[in-house]
């Protein structure tokens, strides 16, 4: 189906209200990618999630957008606390998936020969892939429990990184609300293992340099440094993740029912934010995002140590500093300004990143007049980029932007155009070490199956929503 | 038996499966099939097998097939148990199945794929004129 778009400005594109929808969508995108996009299923998508009753603003979508389950990727969506509802499929069942990035006091002139050390040492270090587990031992349900309660400060607590770390990431790394007893001993039981494993699909662990500096003050402020290595670790909650999300979604069939709630998709199934099925999710899918912080936490210290046990050097040579961590997948309760007033509104990030402007009390207090920092990974061939939010974002996007560059192939595709190659080499010649567990983990992440993360970028800067920072180019990866 | 037990659907993001088989019964064994293909490829010696029994309550085909593949999905992630072959008998309101099988093992198996979960996204069964009945599954990978 092909819906009927209006350009509002170079770089916005309204859906009009229309049907059951309660307010217009809103796509953020360039002429090229919204050609890319015409009869694509992500734009329903966008009209779907305008349905969720007690939404507010828009249905709205980042220019990294593609055709999710029940939610686009690449979407949000803010709902009233009172009469609003929250939506497991809106935040989907890796929740808290994110991205964190340390620098490091290493310069690549001085570690380039090491490199295919570094992520042999990391491939050994950190599981990844089906069934990964036991990276630091198999954890009790008593202690999975108590990582749902705490996120990355048990990880602290357990030699796992500096108390520092915590400022600088989201929600210092533990969201508050969780309720770990609402957690299923299912969950629980899948997440014993699985603490500091990093996962499969499009999940990473990834070695970078500082390539090119765009805002030299803010890059020297956030750490960045021309030449300087970095890491991303992107990865989520695991299999207790998948197994919280999977647990409430019969429970919100139920509810649906209950309140008389009718959407055009079972995967967006929700409950009224006040209910008590509302809470009680809201309560596990924060104790799972609290996980995913914990298991960021574990493979950013096991990653730090796997560098000073390579390269022989101490922790103080390494210098491995988290700059930032943020969520892409999560629903969290905010202040926004809707309708002329402050107000408390539950906002929905499924494949989109908090970007907080300067002076916003959630931004660390080291990067507060700056604005939050805003990690986006692009592909393991072309380069990830560091942004910065904007007031402007606090406007128009509750404060969101893309996530990274956003598929363009499906994976089968990926698949079919790989044969053939070898893209270990390929990768190696664009001076990459790639390394994967999966048979087709390197051909379904192949640089050509995504959005140019340039592009990308480009729109959410030219629109004012978040300014580019840094741009870091890939030198090793490791995938599940 | 349908020539095409399963193939692989166009999705950008995730993983889709079309399914399908002369009867619901086929259907729902090719279904299996199909998930395990995308996950990983294991072969099991005789000592190393064991035989599964799995009784569902469901509420209608749709619903059947849906919990049929979050059931044997479950059952992977957790005890890490790889079918390698199905029997399987529908009845209105449930699923009777033994499954053999053995416990996936990352170092000696071949993985392709985590599945993290399956969606009721564009979920959908129906009888199909050529083969029976078609059904279209997204995974979350």
């Amino acid at each position: 189906m092909t819906l009927a778009l209006d350009r509002i400005d170079e770089h916005i594109w309204e859906i009009r209200k229309q049907g059951g929808m309660r307010v217009p969508g809103r796509i953020y995108a360039s002429a090229r990618q919204m050609a890319d996009l015409a009869g694509d299923p992500c734009l329903q998508q966008v009209v779907n999630v305008a349905h969720l009753p007690g939404i507010v603003g828009y249905a709205l979508a980042m220019p990294d957008i593609h055709w999710g389950y029940g939610f686009p990727i690449g979407g949000v969506a803010v709902t009233r606390v009172d009469e609003g509802v929250i939506s497991p499929g809106g935040v989907g069942y890796d929740i808290n998936c994110g991205v964190r990035l340390a620098t490091t006091r290493l310069r690549l002139a001085d570690v380039r020969s090491r490199i295919p050390d570094l992520v042999r040492g990391l491939f050994a270090t950190i599981p990844a892939g089906v069934g990964a587990k036991n990276a630091i031992g198999r954890l009790s349900a008593k202690d999975v429990r108590r990582v749902l309660g705490q996120g990355a400060r048990w990880a602290i607590d357990q030699g796992y990184g500096e108390g520092s770390d915590l400022e600088h990431t989201e929600a210092g790394g533990c969201l508050r609300t969780a309720d770990p007893e609402t957690v299923s001993d299912t969950a629980v039981e899948r997440g014993g293992a699985q603490l500091g494993t990093l996962g499969s699909g499009n999940h990473f662990l990834e070695l970078d340099v500082v390539d090119e500096i765009y805002l030299p003050a803010v890059a020297a402020r956030f750490g960045l440094e021309h030449g300087c290595v970095a890491f991303f670790v992107h990865s989520g909650s695991r299999g207790l993740g998948y197994q919280v999300c999977d647990d409430s979604l019969s429970v919100m069939a139920k509810a649906m029912e209950r309140y008389r709630i009718r959407m055009p998709d079972p995967q967006l199934a929700c409950a009224p934010i006040r209910s008590s099925e509302g809470q009680r999710y809201l309560g596990a899918m924060a104790a799972a995002a609290n996980f995913a912080w914990a298991n960021r936490q574990v493979m950013m210290a096991l990653a730090a140590r796997t560098f000073e046990r390579v390269l022989g050097l101490s922790p103080r040579d390494v210098g491995a500093r988290l700059l930032y961590d943020v969520c892409h997948n999560v629903a969290k309760t905010e202040a926004h300004r809707v309708g002329g007033r402050d107000e408390n509104v539950c906002v929905h990030r499924k494949g989109a990143t908090r970007a907080f402007g300067p002076r916003h009390p959630e931004v660390p207090a080291a990067y507060r007049d700056l604005g939050q920092p805003v990690l986006i990974p692009g592909d393991m061939g072309r380069g990830s980029y560091v942004l910065v939010g904007t007031q402007r974002a606090m406007i128009e996007t509750f404060g969101s932007t893309c996530h990274g560059a956003g598929r363009v192939l499906s994976r089968a595709k990926a698949k079919k155009a790989a044969r053939g190659r070898d893209l270990v080499e390929e990768m190696r010649a664009l001076g990459v070490t790639a390394a994967a567990h999966g048979k087709f983990a390197l051909a379904e992440e192949m640089p050509e199956a995504y959005k140019d993360v340039s592009e990308v970028v480009g729109v959410m800067e030219r629109a004012g929503i978040s300014r580019t920072v840094a741009k870091l180019r890939p030198v090793g990866v490791i995938k599940g | 038996m349908s020539v095409v037990k399963y193939e692989e659907l166009e999705h950008t993001g995730d993983v889709g499966l079309r399914i399908y088989g002369a009867t619901l019964s086929e259907l729902f064994v090719h279904a299996a099939e199909g998930m395990f293909s995308l996950i990983g490829c294991a072969s099991f010696g005789e000592d190393e097998t064991v035989t599964r029994h799995l009784q569902l309550a469901v509420t209608d085909e749709r619903d059947g097939l849906y919990q049929w593949l979050r059931a044997l999905l479950l059952d992977f992630n957790v005890r890490g148990f790889f079918p390698t072959a199905v029997s399987l008998d529908w009845r209105p309101g449930r699923i009777v199945a033994t499954l053999r099988g053995g416990t996936f093992d990352p170092d000696r198996h071949e993985f392709f794929t985590e599945i993290k979960a399956v969606t009721q996204h564009g979920l959908e069964l129906r009888g199909d004129p050529r083969n029976g009945f078609a059904a279209e599954v997204i995974f979350d990978v």
